[in-house]
């Protein structure tokens, strides 16, 4: 038998091919859903004021976060059965490459897409909105704003990511309830942390200061521990879901 | 081929179902893997695929460890299991995007095996019946053309006449470079394709032999008797007993596989002591 490279990027996009061609359904029922709630608000909107029309940046935001976060929770469908898991993990794709192919799915194409369709569908409402006499802004794919959007969904996604490999029923919800528990630890944790620095427990309450109560009075704004969690989710989060999903694929058993 | 060595592995730590498990298979022969339900043949097969890992001991799958799941030895093999879910798209949108992973894939073949199982190629797969399903997987994974072909219960859901076709297409398709496994407990389906029988009893590697050495110690046949000591074997029929008997002088007898099967898995059994 001829030698196989173990790393090819053909191999990506015969990856990608399969998944969308297997998926396309599920994901073309996701955008229509996500599409047919934005008309239907902006039919209700011009039947008031029409002020939604004018605030189609934020419907590209909040379309953005919800389809993409179903997208991603729906990443490794294979691993809800075991006859899917079986088929998946026997095909002859490595590890790297086939989560590198659900992560471009989930991240960077579902972007690109989403953003294509939604610049058409932006289109539309403009032309409608012109016969209407109705003010249609055009959406910003390249602000500063926007790029931040991005980079808040790529690192928000790799949970998500992580979720649907590890959960083999419902991911989604059982992603966003563990980063709910997780939060609900970390915060309590740092409350603690932050309180025993003052040594004081009672009559406290949080403010945009830092926390505030009785002769507690202790500004965090620029204590390290508040730039810990913000290098923590900017440079770490990511890449460390990245790696747990990856190993996780890679063990992975049926 | 296929070498599995010192294997230890069990679902729960404390229950093994594998102990210190040896197997030899090798290239040019059509293995069936025989034992009753819940022997450890799909768990067997499993280890031979990497889709389960070793507690301890090492599978090679052509000189490479298949639990790595390199594209390597994911494309030297094909498995074709016994529960399995297709997506709802149509036979030549899944040739499309799956076949070339496999670098030997040939389409004309596969097209030529759906053909003998009357397959219709513009159907799509999730809404085929599940006898349909089997047996489109089974034309893909001959088609793949792989060095290994692992099938598990590949006749589950036939019917009697795609069964034959079944039979007659693997033993066309075998080749000196080719390993095809055919595990299954319904033993009468595989007889006159295999030419090796490796029983898997409890976990066990009970018997491991061609057809030709079990021809050659053993004669199948018919006997009104069975306080002979040659007789080996026997289950009560209609016109008298029908025997595994010790082959004396080389008589030529045609091998009942699920004969020799029961004969091999009954407790203390004379015809595996006779091999070993």
């Amino acid at each position: 038998m001829e030698h196989i490279k173990s790393f090819s990027f053909k191999r990506i996009l015969l990856m990608m091919q399969k998944t969308l061609y297997e998926n396309a359904k599920s994901v073309l029922t996701g955008l229509i859903t996500v599409f047919g709630l934005f008309s239907f608000i902006l039919f209700m909107s011009a039947l008031k004021d029409g002020e939604a029309w004018s605030k189609l940046q934020i419907f590209y935001y909040i379309g953005l976060f919800i389809a993409g976060f179903f997208i991603s929770g729906s990443a490794f469908s294979n691993f809800r059965n075991k006859e899917k898991t079986m088929s998946y993990l026997t095909l002859p794709a490595s590890s790297s490459e086939k989560f590198i192919s659900e992560w471009l799915l989930t991240s960077i194409v579902y972007i690109i897409i989403y953003s294509i369709i939604f610049y058409i569908f932006n289109l539309l409402v403009f032309l409608i909105g012109d016969v209407f006499n109705i003010q249609v802004n055009f959406i910003n794919l390249f602000s500063e704003e926007t790029l931040k959007m991005f980079l808040h969904f790529i690192i928000i996604q790799s949970i998500l990511l992580a979720g649907s490999a590890t959960f083999k029923k419902v991911p989604l919800f059982f992603t966003i309830s563990s980063l709910f528990i997780a939060g609900m630890i970390i915060t309590f944790y740092l409350t603690i942390l932050a309180l025993s620095i003052k040594g004081q427990f009672e009559g406290f309450h949080f403010s945009n200061n830092g926390i505030q109560g009785g002769d507690f009075n202790y500004s965090l704004e620029n204590h390290w521990l508040l730039k810990v969690p913000k290098i923590m989710y900017y440079y770490v989060t990511a890449p460390v879901f990245w790696i747990y999903t990856y190993f996780k694929l890679k063990e992975k058993e049926a | 081929m296929v070498n599995i060595n010192q294997l230890n592995f069990g679902y729960k730590k404390k229950k093994t179902l594998f102990s210190e498990l040896n197997l030899e298979l090798k290239e040019g022969r059509i293995y069936g893997l025989l034992g009753k339900n819940g022997s450890g043949k799909t768990t067997l097969l499993k280890q031979v695929a990497g889709i389960l890992h070793p507690q301890s001991g090492t599978v090679k799958l052509n000189d490479e460890t298949p639990q790595k799941r390199t594209p390597q030895v994911l494309a030297s093999y094909y498995m074709i299991p016994e529960e399995f879910e297709t997506p709802g798209i149509n036979v030549k949108t899944y040739l499309k995007v799956t076949a070339p992973f496999y670098p030997n894939f040939n389409e004309t073949k596969f097209y030529e095996y759906l053909k003998e199982f009357d397959i219709n190629t513009e159907q799509k797969l999730s809404k085929m019946s599940y006898g349909q399903k089997k047996k489109f997987l089974i034309s893909f994974g001959m088609a793949a053309d792989t060095p290994v072909l692992i099938t598990d219960e590949p006749t589950n859901g036939l019917d009697i006449p795609s069964k034959s076709i079944f039979r007659k297409l693997m033993a066309s398709a075998l080749s000196e470079d080719k390993l095809f496994v055919i595990s299954t407990h319904q033993v009468k389906d595989i007889e006159g394709i295999i030419d090796t029988i490796v029983v898997l009893d409890d976990g066990k590697i009970i018997f491991n032999q061609s057809l030709e050495t079990v021809s050659e110690k053993l004669c199948f046949k018919t006997v009104k008797n069975i306080d002979d000591e040659n007789v080996l074997y026997a289950e009560k029929g209609l016109t008298g007993y029908t025997a595994v008997v010790r082959n004396t002088g080389e008589e030529p007898s045609h091998i009942n596989t699920e004969l020799l099967f029961n004969s091999i898995i009954t407790k203390n059994s004379k015809v595996v002591n006779e091999f070993t």
